[in-house]
């Protein structure tokens, strides 16, 4: 301990003789230091800095196609792509230089001072997360308005991509449901006019044709004539389905989601003001969510009430048809009643004249305008039910475009980021104290050379006579003592030079 | 070596006895060691002349030195003395040389020999051979004279001459008892030709001359290292003190200077705090 002592006594000696015979040199340094460093923190560039963060909300289960990569990581890419930067540079007033070197290089200084960060469950796409945007300019107003149009471009393209997609697929299923509306619409006016034209004149008795007389059709036409009721019955038989579910569902949905904004909204009320931001947004969705009910309640009906008219319509004729069969195999029977089914009469006792014969090719022939009336309803009713899909998804993407909530708006710079003057000149006078301190240390660490007796004594081999301390001349005195006032002065000189530019720079209004 | 240690039997005064050195010990010595007439008539005519006289005991001027350095320096002038008188020398020849240039030597070569005079009846003489960095005859000399050690070894003088030479070349300080012989123009070195100055017979002959009076003969050799001639001017000196300035040299080089004297004669290492400036410091 002693030693320990005794050595560091020795270096502390060995550092002050070192710090003495060079204090010109230290002094230098330190003043080259300190002026430096103070020069520096004058012109270091001032950086402002806003910062927005948006809150985005986790993606609802029920919305389909939809699936890729993150969202955020999507918007990201978006965000910084060339379009975008060349739409900053525009805004934030900068000058397009004509030199696409000079204009990439400007466009990827915009690109690095745009920050994106993601936390929370963003990535996964489960759970809400938190999307904070920073900007980083050396103008604060400048900082300020690109900071607030990134969150707007941010919003805008975090909507657009998924839109996008729903709205594509929505118009063309409604293509599709138009042109067979359209088809489903002729089919039904061709069996009307079919009908119309061909199921009168049987019914109507004409002195020519007298009614028919039991027997005298064959077996084969009325079996064809049972077939046919058979099919008639069946089909009028056939409950009909609820038409457009998935119109009653997304109405349903709807009425859901405006109940529980409601409940929002009122919750909310109950803290906030009319004016906060939380309740304008939620009186805004839940305006949304209404018309959206409303607009689906609208279409439920008038699809149900389309498909009515043409089911009645069929249905009429069906019906129709199904009497007039039925009195055919009365007259045909002779007592209304159906007989037992006899074989066929292979006697060719019809021919392509035979009236009866002519009406069941009519019946033929009605039978398939129906059947293909009833596959376009069919085909009808499917793309109805897609393209409602189709819009529940189009308005959940813009239901989510919409909850992309701004927790926190960007806000004017006050106060720079970069380092501020007074810190980069602290850490200056620390540099420039040390370094020429730890030069010395340096030097006496490193150089070998002898500097005490003690490392003359470990050479070992001969003794030290004696050690003549160093005493100073009288002119070496007053070359130090001229030395010692030249560094003072420099180091005296630094500390003026600090004060005044602090006096000026904290008293002048800038 | 011999000559000295002859002299001092011839006294019967064996060395390491730190007697005070009177006057009379100048001829009464003289007419017992010298045996030769011709010896005899060089040292009747030539001793007296060669020194002015011993010193009465000398105080620095106030300022030269501090308190601290006088106080190392008279410590080395005892330990040295005490060094000398173990090996039976009474009067010595020492040199010092630095292992680098600016370590300091010149200084503690200078005071060194001042030590010895501030004993009472002392006599000292400084040798500058350091020719390539001469630095003596500007401290010591009030006014500088330009020849010295150099010149007379460059001259072919005859015998008679070079007692006068010699004569002309011992020079009084202003401190009594301390001689000085400086080192001259040092033309050839100046001019980039080494020289053989201390192999010849003429620096033999001086130096015999010198290690024959009662004197104490300080030797201010070059740097060790770049220059065989502080190893040469070992031949002529019976202690030899090797000068380590502040931040010098590294442990190494002083080994490796320590390495090429002889063991007997090296006497230890003074380590020199205001060495490192590179500067001659006058006093």
């Amino acid at each position: 301990m002693r030693r320990r002592s005794t050595s560091l006594q020795d270096l502390l000696l060995l550092l002050l003789k070192e710090g003495r015979q060079r204090i010109l040199v230290l002094a230098a340094i330190f003043t080259v230091v300190a002026l430096g460093t103070l020069v520096a923190g004058l012109y270091w560039p001032q950086k402002y800095a806003a910062s927005a963060a948006i809150l985005v909300e986790p993606k609802s289960s029920i919305a389909p196609g939809t699936e890729g990569p993150p969202l955020s990581t999507l918007v990201n890419q978006i965000v910084l792509s060339r379009k975008i930067l060349r739409e900053l540079m525009t805004y934030g007033g900068w000058v397009e230089p004509h030199d696409p070197r000079a204009k990439d290089r400007l466009l990827d200084q915009i690109k690095s001072r745009i920050s994106i960060a993601t936390a929370g469950g963003g990535g996964d796409r489960i759970g809400p997360s938190l999307v904070r945007i920073t900007y980083v300019d050396s103008d604060p107003e400048r900082t300020f308005k690109i900071a607030g149009k990134l969150t707007e471009i941010y919003v805008r393209e975090s909507i657009i991509p998924e839109e996008r997609a729903n709205r594509q697929t929505f118009e063309f299923i409604d293509g599709q449901v138009k042109e067979y509306a359209k088809k489903l619409a002729d089919a039904h006016a061709q069996v009307v006019t079919y009908y119309q034209a061909h199921s009168a004149t049987p019914n109507k008795p004409t002195p020519k044709e007298p009614p028919p007389k039991p027997g005298s059709i064959s077996a084969a036409d009325l079996a064809a004539l049972r077939v046919e009721e058979a099919n008639l019955q069946r089909e009028l038989n056939r409950k009909r389905d609820p038409v457009a579910p998935d119109l009653v569902q997304a109405e349903s949905h709807y009425r859901e989601r405006a109940l529980q904004l409601q409940g929002e909204l009122e919750r909310l009320l109950t803290t906030y003001t009319d004016e906060h931001p939380d309740v304008i947004r939620v009186k805004r969705e839940l305006a949304q969510a209404k018309a959206n009910a409303d607009q689906a309640r609208a279409e439920r009906v008038a699809a149900e009430t389309t498909s009515a008219a043409f089911e009645d319509d069929v249905m009429r004729a069906a019906r129709q048809r199904l009497d007039d069969v039925q009195k055919k195999i009365a007259a045909a029977t002779g007592n209304g009643r159906t007989p037992a089914p006899t074989l066929p009469d292979p006697s060719p006792a019809t021919s392509p004249q035979d009236p009866e014969f002519r009406l069941v090719k009519q019946d033929a022939a009605m039978s398939e305008l129906i059947r293909g009336y009833e596959t376009d309803r069919d085909v009808y009713l499917d793309l109805l039910k897609r393209r409602e899909q189709a819009r529940v998804s189009l308005e959940l993407a813009e239901q989510r475009g919409l909850r992309l909530q701004i927790q926190e708006p960007p806000e004017m710079p006050a106060a720079p980021v970069s380092a501020r003057l007074t810190n980069i000149v602290l850490a200056g006078m620390m540099i420039a104290v040390l370094l020429p301190l730890a030069l010395l240390f340096a030097i006496i660490k490193f150089d070998a050379r002898v500097r005490s007796v003690e490392q003359l004594q470990s050479i070992g081999k001969l003794p030290v006579l004696v050690k003549i301390a160093y005493a100073p001349t009288p002119v070496e005195e007053r070359n130090q003592r001229l030395r010692l006032m030249l560094a003072s002065a420099m180091v005296a000189a630094v500390f003026i030079v600090y004060a005044a530019v602090f006096y000026i720079r904290y008293t002048t209004p800038s | 070596m011999s000559t000295v240690r002859r002299r001092d039997q011839g006294t019967g005064k064996e060395g390491g006895e730190d007697r005070k050195i009177m006057p009379d010990d100048f001829e009464s010595r003289d007419t017992e060691f010298y045996e030769g007439p011709q010896q005899r008539a060089l040292v009747k005519t030539t001793r007296p002349r060669l020194f002015e006289g011993p010193s009465s005991g000398n105080d620095l001027p106030a300022g030269m030195l501090s308190s601290d350095q006088l106080e190392s320096f008279r410590e080395l002038r005892t330990r040295l003395t005490l060094t000398a008188a173990d090996a039976g020398l009474r009067h010595f020849t020492t040199l010092v040389v630095p292992v680098a240039g600016g370590s300091g030597a010149s200084f503690v070569a200078r005071n060194l020999a001042a030590s010895f005079t501030l004993q009472e009846g002392t006599i000292a003489v400084l040798v500058d051979c350091d020719f390539r960095n001469p630095t003596q005859h500007a401290v010591m000399m009030e006014r500088p004279t330009d020849e010295g050690l150099s010149d007379y070894l460059e001259w072919p003088y005859t015998p008679a001459e070079r007692m006068m030479a010699v004569r002309r070349l011992i020079l009084p300080t202003s401190i009594p008892g301390l001689h000085l012989i400086p080192a001259g123009r040092c033309e050839a070195i100046r001019a980039g030709r080494p020289r053989e100055y201390f192999t010849s017979s003429a620096m033999k002959l001086l130096m015999t001359d010198l290690r024959a009076e009662p004197c104490f003969v300080v030797l201010d050799g070059p740097a060790v290292t770049g220059s065989p001639d502080a190893r040469i001017l070992s031949d002529f000196a019976d202690l030899i003190i090797l000068v380590v300035g502040y931040a010098r040299s590294t442990p190494v080089a002083v080994a490796e200077a320590a390495a090429l004297f002889d063991p007997k004669k090296l006497a230890g290492i003074v380590f020199d705090e205001g060495g490192s400036d590179g500067k001659r410091r006058k006093r």
